[in-house]
């Protein structure tokens, strides 16, 4: 029976006029959503790929020269992205991939298309996680809202309740019913999904065949918990008018309000410091010592170098800086390096932990809305979220402060304060090996991820919960 | 066979329903007759569990509808005044899907049948309910409740509406059903079709069955004028 319900649901929805234009127009933004993606990926990873190579090659070709000064000359690491940011891009916008890798600075990430945009792209890149989280609930309320409400105002459920026809039964048919029509516009974006997963897209992300079912999973349950809000709202609702409203009022809420509320007040609770503060402090601290360090750390920047010169003095038994085996300019930039990168390393640590403490405010809102534990998972699971940005920011900084040390360490070595003349070419520069990203495993992606799973799995079961107590005092009129 | 004991319904202060007696037995039409708000769809709602009653008992086949009322509902057939059906779907498809869903299945040739038995025309049984009159609906309505093989019918004010001619040939109808044991209770303002089809007359006044008569003892002026004399009151 609950078959018979389905397919009378299902023969329904798609013989009606206003089902026909939803779904075109859903499947025209799911295709352009899956091919402006598509083109976004591709356009980028070929940018990305063409540039670390000429970049690459630019620090290996440059001109001989003294190798501090090659670090001045700096190269670029680039943040691949993984194959599933086609489908959601995640923070990528905003967070930026590339950094610009030179000796005695320490950089952020730049190339961030927000940046470059203008307000629209505050609204999100049409990606097919935006279309999906945003405009698949939508059709979910647009198709289900008059499944009870509706026949009830027609008269035909009091026809179907007077067969003796249980609630349950009718709940589960149209919810059958309900999906199978929903499944007509998501299908072809599941299948382009995976065709574009299997053969379209170069790059890699670890283990895609896993992260493309857990996407599916998710968007699943994110689908369910709308499929039963729709049809235990169209249960209770007096008219069809009526269970429009409120579900709209809800989407709207649940889609747009809240995750901009969230992100708002995460920022109002947790506040991150301004770009010229970040560096301001940071400067200041490298000058001035930072504060409940310990050892040399601790001193202003002229007494950690006059400590370390000394105790260099002491090690080699020589009375002046001139008199020493290494290059004790180049040790001595070296010592502010090695300072100023355990300084940065304490203020991004700091600024990182800011990001995920905004992070955790922001989930919580998940309890009122479904949308915000759903792209939390997406970008986790596409390897476009926090977890990932922030492992690429803290392995770019090691591998500058590694690259930094290798061009020092060549003058520090190979020349004295008698004679700091040192030219060095390709096979010194060749030393330090491009920059390679290894992107999280799953497991590391879904770092913190729990209280979003459980939610998003509470708000399906929650929902279903409802739906079965609104048809359980199902009225025929 | 259908049954209220004591049948009882209260909005409130209102009472709609005081305390009715009905017994209507298999091969038996009831009429029931009486004004707007006099009780008679309260008491096809009690049969059909639609409503709850404050006391008392709508018994199906012995079978309390409060206490059972998916099994109830599997004994009965209902025919509401207007008989709605899915718009986007055919005769034959409404058929169909309401038969499946009260338990039978049948194929094709069988439902054109029933369709063409309620006197469906037969280029019609293929279009969209869009199109229908209100009378073909009500023969697609009496479709269902056939393909039911319900042993108990609720009919409430079913030929309301209908032209003359679909009105006769639903009462035929009624009449063929009567003849194989079918229990039927019918709600109606149609006094003439009433003492045409019935069995048995009752008028409701406020709740009450203040006058019950066996048609084949009364004249068509006789029904008319114990009405009239019933809603003075």
């Amino acid at each position: 029976m609950i078959r018979d319900i389905a397919r009378k649901e299902f023969i329904c929805l798609i013989r009606d006029g206003r089902f026909k234009w939803a779904i075109v127009i859903m499947l025209l933004l799911l295709m352009t959503s899956f091919l402006t993606g598509y083109q976004r990926y591709q356009s980028l990873h070929s940018i990305q790929e063409a540039s670390q190579a000429r970049d690459n090659e630019q620090w290996l070709s440059q001109d001989k020269k003294n190798p501090h000064t090659a670090a001045h000359f700096g190269n670029y690491a680039y943040k691949p992205q993984g194959t599933l940011a086609f489908f959601d891009n995640g923070i990528g916008n905003y967070a930026g991939s590339v950094v610009w890798l030179e000796a005695h600075k320490t950089n952020f990430a730049q190339n961030r298309p927000a940046q470059d945009n203008g307000a629209v792209s505050r609204f999100g890149d049409l990606t097919p996680a935006m279309t999906l989280q945003v405009l698949l609930p939508l059709l979910i309320v647009l198709m289900g809202f008059s499944a009870f409400a509706g026949e009830r105002e027609s008269g035909t459920l009091r026809q179907v309740m007077s067969l003796g026809v249980s609630s349950r039964t009718l709940l589960l048919g149209k919810l059958l019913g309900t999906s199978a029509a929903v499944g007509l516009v998501a299908l072809p974006a599941i299948l382009i999904g995976v065709g574009v997963l299997t053969f379209g897209l170069p790059g890699d992300n670890a283990q895609v065949g896993q992260r493309g079912l857990l996407l599916l999973l998710f968007y699943l349950l994110y689908a369910l918990a709308f499929l039963f809000l729709t049809l235990g709202v169209s249960a209770v609702a007096r008219t069809a008018k009526g269970a429009l409203i409120a579900l709209i009022g809800f989407w709207a809420m649940a889609t747009f309000i809240l995750p901009k509320a969230a992100a708002d007040i995460s920022k109002m609770v947790t506040p991150t410091p301004t770009y010229s503060e970040f560096y301001h402090l940071a400067r200041q601290t490298s000058l001035e010592g930072m504060k409940g360090a310990k050892g040399l750390l601790a001193l202003p920047q002229g007494r950690h170098i006059e400590t370390a010169r000394r105790q260099l003095l002491k090690q080699y038994k020589v009375a002046s800086v001139r008199d020493l085996p290494i290059y004790w300019v180049a040790y001595s930039m070296q010592i502010i390096e090695d300072r100023d990168y355990a300084i940065y390393q304490k203020f991004l640590g700091q600024l990182r932990e800011t990001f995920f403490r905004q992070q955790a405010v922001q989930d919580r809102f998940g309890l009122l809305s479904p949308l915000i534990p759903l792209r939390s998972l997406s970008m986790a699971t596409s390897g476009t979220g926090l977890v990932d940005q922030e492992r690429f920011n803290q392995t770019v900084q090691d591998f500058r402060i590694g690259m930094i040390r290798q061009m020092n360490n060549e003058l520090i070595e190979n020349t004295t304060m008698k004679d700091p003349l040192y030219i060095a070419g390709e096979e010194v520069f060749g030393k330090v090996k491009p920059y390679r990203y290894n992107p999280p495993t799953l497991s590391e992606s879904f770092e913190g991820q729990r209280m979003n799973l459980v939610l998003l799995a509470a708000w399906c079961a929650l929902m279903a919960a409802f739906a079965f107590a609104a048809v359980r005092r199902l009225r025929a009129q | 066979m259908l049954e209220a004991i004591q049948l009882r319904k209260e909005y409130g202060s209102n009472v709609a329903l005081k305390g009715l007696d009905l017994k209507v037995g298999a091969g038996e039409i009831y009429c029931m007759l009486g004004a707007n708000g006099a009780g008679k769809t309260t008491t096809v709602n009690c049969f059909l569990g639609f409503i709850q009653p404050t006391g008392g008992q709508a018994l199906i086949n012995g079978i309390d509808v409060q206490q059972q009322p998916l099994e109830t509902k599997k004994c009965i057939a209902y025919i509401p005044e207007n008989v709605m059906l899915y718009r986007n779907m055919t005769g034959l498809e409404n058929l169909r899907y309401f038969s499946k869903l009260g338990g039978h299945d049948y194929d094709e040739a069988k439902y054109r049948s029933l369709l063409d038995e309620c006197g469906l025309q037969r280029e019609a049984v293929e279009q969209n309910i869009d199109g229908y009159s209100k009378g073909m609906r009500q023969k697609v309505g009496i479709a269902i409740a056939l393909a039911k093989q319900a042993r108990a019918i609720l009919l409430d004010e079913p030929t309301s509406g209908l032209d003359p001619k679909s009105s006769n040939e639903f009462s035929e109808l009624l009449l063929d059903l009567k003849s194989t044991g079918v229990a039927i209770l019918m709600v109606t303002h149609d006094l003439f079709r009433a003492k045409q089809t019935g069995t048995r007359l009752g008028i409701m006044r406020r709740g009450e069955l203040v006058r019950e008569m066996n048609s084949d003892q009364v004249s068509h002026a006789e029904v008319e004028q114990i009405y009239l004399e019933e809603m003075k009151y």
